[in-house]
């Protein structure tokens, strides 16, 4: 039995570091011999990439099928008949996960790349700080998103392919794939007034000092009043669904 | 007494949506879809004092589970209200369930990874349990469920009498004085089934704990209920006590009696109603309440000479399947 959960996690670990590998040697031959693109050297976005996949396997999101499922089968009804907030339950549980995350992903990928990819801490401690402030905020605004998603299970019961798709359309619009900076200004000038940006592409422009840490805490004002603004709609949405709870199965 | 649990005018209606069969439907209520309304609960009211164990009972689809659901605050009622401590559960969950234990037959609030300790662990920490009580009550509960044996072992390898067990005991871990226990010994061998019925009696009796259940089980009823509430299509139909049940819808009850010898014609006695007779044994029904049973005794041993009587009482079966065939025809 505990042979089915080791075998989970190493084999997450190798398939994690061989995406982070790939994507490390599609910048270094989309750079080809130019030093600088759009004001970013090669070795900020082999940072840039590796800090993406990085928060990628760190940030845990199961808020939205553990409430899905929990209504599927009915087993909303367990949540309920515990004096707990419901949803700062979910809450915890990914915070779990994500300790566990750390642990069994993160570190061994940050270990792999530090190693292959010369990736290595900011240079400026400051930044670093500022860089734990906005990966946090980040992901506030992230498992609101979710939260929320999640919580139209009660209206739609099955969400069937849709969450699978809203994860990968987030992570193109927060530039998790390709950085903002190489889209078109238009579309660049739309998602910089969306909350996703926030999610991704903030925390990892602080830590490689795509931006400096003045503008930083800038960022991380907004991402501040954007946090605090799904947190407001995550509650409000969660009360309407509360009220629409059915008990699946009897 | 004071008043634990209070229902006014409790009302849940659901919106039905109709399906039509086969493909052409699937497609057609992707567009739209024809919406009634079934009341689920249809304005019931009850009170239930501290320290009683109700029955609650009906058919399949009654309602007896959407009720359950609006004490435990888990459904928010269409119209009228339940208290549980003057309290609203759906309103004041968090107040309310804290002093609530929930047990539902078909579900389990136990995690499933984990040993059945670590949910109890668990659970110590969500109510605020202090360490005292919490080794208190986990003694008193190893004694009647005999929890120590399978403490150990993750929820996922116990088996549905042992899960029972494990569920019973974590929804008592922090000693409520309200539980709703919803269809607890449903798919239970004999020997679990009495020691959760025991365990029932022995809380209810040792902490004076108030208590709902919900059971197909009519065994059950009969060993523990001081009272039953009957419902069918959402409307309480009979709310009493079991005898004043059995006395209002079987009044009679059957006397079995042989004979020495086969009489030679049939028996006809005064006031004495056979109903049945096949050889040397005559089956005899008459009201309870009207007639003594030995008044009968003595008539027929006035001229038959009497080797062996039994009493056949009504089962309680028989009685509830008539209840509840009589809601059907009045709906």
């Amino acid at each position: 039995m505990f042979m089915a959960y080791r075998f989970q996690v190493l084999s997450t670990v190798v398939c994690q570091i061989v995406i982070l590998s790939a994507s490390v040697f599609f910048w270094k031959a989309a750079y080809g011999l130019n030093a600088v693109q759009n004001g970013t050297s090669v070795e900020q976005m082999v940072h840039y990439t590796i800090l993406s996949n990085l928060l990628a396997v760190f940030y845990s999101t199961f808020v939205e099928r553990n409430i899905n499922q929990n209504v599927r089968q009915g087993n909303v009804a367990v949540d309920f008949i515990k004096p707990i907030n419901i949803m700062g339950f979910y809450f915890a549980t990914d915070i779990g996960i994500m300790i566990g995350n750390l642990m069994f992903r993160f570190i061994p990928m940050y270990i792999f790349s530090g190693m292959f990819f010369g990736f290595t801490l900011p240079a400026n401690f400051f930044a670093l700080v500022l860089f734990f402030v906005s990966v946090f905020l980040g992901f506030i605004i992230l498992w609101c998103i979710c939260g929320i998603f999640g919580l139209f299970s009660f209206w739609i019961i099955q969400l069937g392919p849709i969450g699978g798709a809203k994860d990968y359309i987030i992570r193109f619009l927060s530039g998790s794939f390709v950085p903002l900076w190489f889209f078109p200004e238009k579309i660049q000038s739309v998602l910089n007034f969306l909350p996703f940006i926030h999610i991704y592409q903030t925390p990892i422009s602080i830590y490689i000092g795509k931006i400096s840490p003045f503008q930083a805490l800038f960022s991380i004002g907004i991402q501040l009043v954007w946090a605090i603004l799904m947190l407001l709609c995550l509650t409000r949405f969660q009360k309407v669904a509360f009220r629409k709870v059915v008990v699946q199965g009897g | 007494m004071a008043v634990s649990i209070e229902a006014k005018n409790l009302t849940k209606d659901f919106v039905i949506t109709k399906k039509e069969p086969g493909l052409k439907g699937a497609f057609k209520s992707l567009i739209h879809s024809e919406k009634s309304i079934l009341h689920a609960v249809n304005n019931i009211s009850f009170s239930i004092e501290t320290g009683q164990i109700v029955g609650y009972i009906g058919p399949n689809g009654a309602g007896k589970s959407t009720t359950i659901k609006m004490m435990s605050g888990i459904l928010q009622p269409t119209s009228g209200e339940v208290t549980i401590g003057g309290l609203s559960p759906f309103k004041e969950r968090k107040k309310v369930v804290r002093n609530l234990g929930v047990v539902f037959g078909q579900r389990t609030q136990l995690y499933w990874d984990l040993r059945l300790g670590e949910s109890f662990e668990l659970l110590r920490r969500i109510y605020e349990i202090d360490d005292d009580t919490y080794h208190k009550n986990l003694t008193v509960l190893n004694d009647i469920l005999n929890i120590q044996e399978i403490i150990n072992t993750p929820v996922r390898q116990l088996s549905l009498g042992q899960r029972m067990r494990g569920d019973l005991a974590a929804a008592i871990l922090h000693s409520p004085p309200v539980i709703f226990l919803d269809e607890p010994t449903i798919g239970l061998d004999v020997d679990v089934k009495y020691c959760v019925r025991q365990f029932i009696k022995d809380i209810n009796e040792q902490y004076h704990t108030t208590i709902i259940l919900t059971t197909h089980d009519l065994g059950d009823i009969e060993k523990l209920c001081d009272r039953i509430i009957i419902i069918n299509h959402g409307e309480i139909i009979h709310d009493c006590s079991l005898e004043t049940l059995m006395n209002n819808f079987a009044p009679d009850r059957q006397l079995v009696v042989d004979l020495y010898k086969e009489p030679e014609n049939s028996v006809a006695i005064n006031n004495v109603k056979i109903i049945k007779q096949e050889g040397a044994r005559l089956w005899i029904e008459y009201n309870k309440k009207e007639t003594g049973t030995g008044d009968i005794i003595e008539s027929i041993a006035a001229k038959y000479p009497i080797r062996d009587i039994s009493i056949e009482e009504s089962k309680i079966e028989d009685v509830i399947r008539k209840i509840y065939a009589k809601g059907e025809i009045q709906n």
